[in-house]
């Protein structure tokens, strides 16, 4: 999926995101005006710069993984890195986080793909795996200013350890599902789109 | 032998008294100073007498599964309260001023040091609600309809609208020593219980301010009243409650401020945290705003900042005492509200004291109702029937309700019979929904807290998920409250912390909850390795295995899991113990090796066992925590180092040195 540059959003176009994703017209409207906002150079599409020119996203400590995360799920075939964002994908991303409701059993805001963005996030060589290392990556970013590196490791390692139930040293994503069995991701993880 | 002894105490009783009456200059052996202790020896033995019914309870094992603490004690004081009627002895009642001043605070303060503030601010918006709205709707809706049956004479007693109003105004306040009393025994989740009982906490800026508007009113008299009095009532809500929680962050400053610098005067520190607090009540009541939302929010900020401050040891004592302090007001508050209802005057009106329960319950109902609606709409997490149910049920009124109906003042004819309607629906909300709301919650399958330590995996992954939502927020254009979280956690770790603790650097982002429960967890875990170890040698290998196997998996290390299979295997036990002796003392030099601030003697707490110990461990820790550079130069340590060990202790004053 390259760049549809539609700079204009059609009605079918919103009829077809309405099918896919739970929002309704008023909220696939905002986001599109947001979608703009964010595309200053007028492209049609969003590139990381765009992302990362939001300013409260560059003092986000995991700011750019973020980002990654979206190129990452948006690219269909999964080897495929894109560069690129167009409106359907970026709506695609964002409807991960409607909060699951009961009555329309949509398939992207289940607790599956709300996990699958998070571990997405951790995963950064994509092979489905976090490793020790990458899982230390992220740690430093997130607290690495505060401790000694010895006291990262260990905390590193000691979360691993609880996870790791294969040992095999590294997190799949059933584990990293099963580790976070007991935390209310579907509320954790939901945005309320205004209307 | 014994009749000697007998002879010999009436000898010295005769004598006393022969003395006494003589008031001559001899020597008094044996005096009877009942006036000098009286009160203070009254209180003292109400006190045990509560205290013993409680452990009594625990004890009575069938009684105390229906029946809720705070009935049994409203019904051990009906029955003192009988008693010391029957005998005509003086027994006190509970008047308000003691109430208020002296067993209420205690309370408060629990309740906001242990204030679980993340579950707060994220239901913020239905809390202020709750409080704000639910408690005038009750009032007006309360009091309207009371008034009206009025006009119809139904009831024996009159009042004017102003005096129904007062009325009406202590009767909805939701009270939060009832909740805590009820809640805690039925460990409902969090998210309900933190609804219910943020709305009781807060509702007290309204109900106060209500109250004392319609008791001035009331005084006042209807036709002497403007429309600027009715404004400026209207205006006092948000003086009184915003005013109290003025003072509560003040104080909060306060206390985190002196803490910081007790260090070296560390038995000092406790002093500061019960003291202002408490000088936080008395300031609010003194300035007539709100004292619960006061000292409430005094304890909410506080935490965090002394937590920096004292050491973990103290922060124990301190967490210790405070529910020592709460318990024992909530007992006494329940006996002496049983007490009261023997010794209060009363005038008993059935069809006004239906008439107030009937409303209560309808109103707060509708009330639930109306509001969860209206919330539902701009909220992600969305209360369901059963929410609303148990919100609504879980109104329930206490003894602040009883302590402003009593000091109503005397002029208003219809007193007694308010104070007798008011007993009754605490007594109702108390014995009756408190039995019932136990049995109702297990069969509405309400979601019950859950029971287990924090894995190091949620703490981590908790707050990841906070930064990510933040992000995804900014990118989604909306602010909402992970932004506002994250920015107020920023702005606190950079800012606010390094004013109001210690040793804290300015940072941008904030670790220390997680390596706190890093520390704690792998606490626990050697802590438990230990325990096995010892069991082990007792050789009571059976019972071990089945606890330790049946305890949650979750934050178990590989290796203990390891062990366990080894264990089942039943393979010898010296093998076995060497295996544990590794163990162990691999987590304890990670422990030791791991903060700098390691005490070295006495084993790092504040207070030690007798005073030898204690000048000891003083002289060892003030010199480890002076600086690095002048530790060579210090005699007393150095002439602790040359006579001690030298190994160990050479190898902490490197670690201190490294990091």
């Amino acid at each position: 999926m390259g760049n549809s540059s539609s700079l204009m959003l059609r009605d079918e176009e919103i009829e077809e995101i309405m099918n896919e994703t739970e929002f309704n017209r008023n909220q696939i409207v905002r986001l599109y005006s947001r979608f703009l906002s964010l595309d200053k150079k007028g492209q049609g599409y969003l590139s990381r710069d765009d992302f990362l020119n939001v300013p409260e996203l560059a003092v986000n400590p995991l700011g750019d993984r973020i980002v990654d995360a979206f190129f990452t799920l948006a690219s269909s075939n999964g080897d495929n890195e894109e560069q690129q964002l167009n409106f359907r994908q970026f709506v695609r991303i964002l409807a991960h986080f409607q909060p699951i409701s009961r009555v329309k059993k949509n398939a992207l805001n289940s607790r599956k793909d709300k996990l699958l963005f998070a571990f997405k996030m951790y995963d950064l060589n994509k092979n489905d795996y976090i490793t020790r290392e990458e899982f230390k990556v992220i740690l430093n970013s997130m607290v690495g200013a505060n401790i000694t590196s010895d006291q990262l490791d260990k905390i590193a390692d000691r979360t691993i350890e609880e996870a790791d139930a294969d040992r095999d040293g590294k997190i799949s994503f059933e584990e990293f599902c099963r580790a976070m069995e007991k935390t209310d991701i579907e509320e954790k993880m939901s945005i309320r789109f205004l209307n | 032998m014994s009749s000697r002894l007998f002879v010999f105490i009436l000898i010295c009783y005769a004598t006393a008294d022969k003395i006494e009456e003589s008031d001559s200059d001899g020597y008094k052996l044996f005096t009877w100073k009942w006036e000098e202790v009286d009160q203070v020896y009254l209180i003292t033995v109400w006190l045990l007498i509560a205290a013993l019914a409680k452990i009594l309870f625990n004890l009575m094992k069938p009684i105390s599964k229906w029946l809720p603490d705070s009935s049994l004690l409203i019904i051990i004081g009906l029955a003192l309260g009988w008693v010391l009627h029957q005998t005509t002895l003086i027994g006190t009642s509970l008047d308000s001023h003691t109430f208020f001043l002296y067993l209420l605070p205690p309370i408060i303060f629990d309740a906001g040091y242990f204030m679980p503030n993340r579950a707060l601010f994220e239901n913020l918006d239905s809390i202020l609600v709750f409080s704000v709205f639910g408690t005038l709707w009750n009032t007006f809706a309360i009091g309207g309809s009371l008034l009206l049956m009025s006009h119809y004479d139904l009831f024996t007693m009159s009042f004017t609208t102003f005096e129904i109003f007062i009325f009406s105004s202590l009767i909805s306040a939701v009270d939060p020593v009832a909740v805590i009393a009820i809640f805690e025994e039925i460990h409902v989740n969090e998210f309900l219980f933190i609804n219910v009982f943020g709305e009781a906490l807060f509702n007290d800026g309204v109900t106060v301010v209500l109250y004392q508007m319609f008791k001035s009113f009331a005084l006042i008299g209807s036709e002497n009243l403007s429309t600027l009095d009715y404004v400026k009532g209207g205006l006092s809500f948000f003086i009184v409650a915003l005013g109290g929680a003025v003072i509560g962050v003040v104080f909060a400053v306060a206390v985190s401020l002196t803490t910081k610098y007790t260090y070296d005067v560390r038995i000092l520190a406790p002093v500061f945290i019960f003291v202002l607090p408490y000088m936080a009540y008395l300031t609010a009541e003194m300035l007539s705003l709100s004292s619960i939302i006061g000292i409430a929010v005094c304890g909410m900020l506080m935490k965090q900042y002394i937590k920096g401050n004292i050491t973990p040891a103290a922060a124990n004592s301190v967490k210790y005492f405070i529910k020592m302090l709460a318990q024992s007001s909530e007992t006494v508050i329940f006996m002496f509200l049983g007490l009261s209802t023997i010794t209060s005057q009363h005038h008993f009106d059935l069809n006004f004291i239906i008439a107030t329960l009937f409303f209560c319950l309808l109103y707060r109902a509708i009330g639930i109702i109306v509001q969860c609606f209206i919330l539902n709409r701009f909220r992600a997490k969305k209360f369901e029937v059963v929410d609303q149910f148990v919100l609504s049920y879980g109104g329930l009124r206490g003894a602040i309700a009883y302590g402003l109906v009593v000091s109503i003042p005397a002029s208003i004819t219809a007193k007694p019979m308010f104070v007798t309607a008011t007993i009754a629906v605490i007594y109702f909300t108390v014995f009756l929904q408190g039995i019932t709301v136990r049995p109702l919650v297990n069969w509405l399958k309400v979601k019950k807290r859950e029971e287990r330590d924090a894995t190091m995996v949620e703490s981590v992954y908790n707050k990841y998920l906070d930064y990510m939502m933040s992000g995804v927020e900014d990118i989604a254009g909306k602010k909402g409250p992970y932004t506002l979280i994250e920015n107020f956690e920023r702005f606190n770790a950079k800012r606010i912390k390094p004013i109001l603790m210690r040793h804290q650097k300015k940072e941008s982002f904030d670790a220390s909850k997680i390596i706190r429960a890093y520390e704690k967890i792998t606490l626990e875990d050697a802590i438990r390795l230990a325990s096995i170890k010892t069991t082990i040698q007792s050789g009571r290998l059976e019972s071990t295995v089945a606890v330790h196997s049946s305890s949650n998996q979750k934050t178990v290390t590989p290796r203990h899991l390891q062990l366990e299979k080894f264990m089942n295997s039943g393979e010898n036990i010296d093998s076995l113990y060497s295996l544990f002796s590794d163990l162990l003392d691999r987590k304890l030099l990670e422990m030791n090796t791991k903060s700098p601030a390691s005490e070295v003697k006495g084993g790092g707490e504040d207070i030690q066992d007798d005073y030898m110990t204690e000048v000891k461990s003083r002289s060892n820790l003030a010199a480890m925590f002076r600086s690095a550079e002048q530790l060579d130069s210090d005699p007393a340590y150095n002439r602790q180092r040359r006579q001690s060990a030298g190994d160990l202790d050479a190898k902490k004053k490197n670690d201190f040195l490294r990091v």
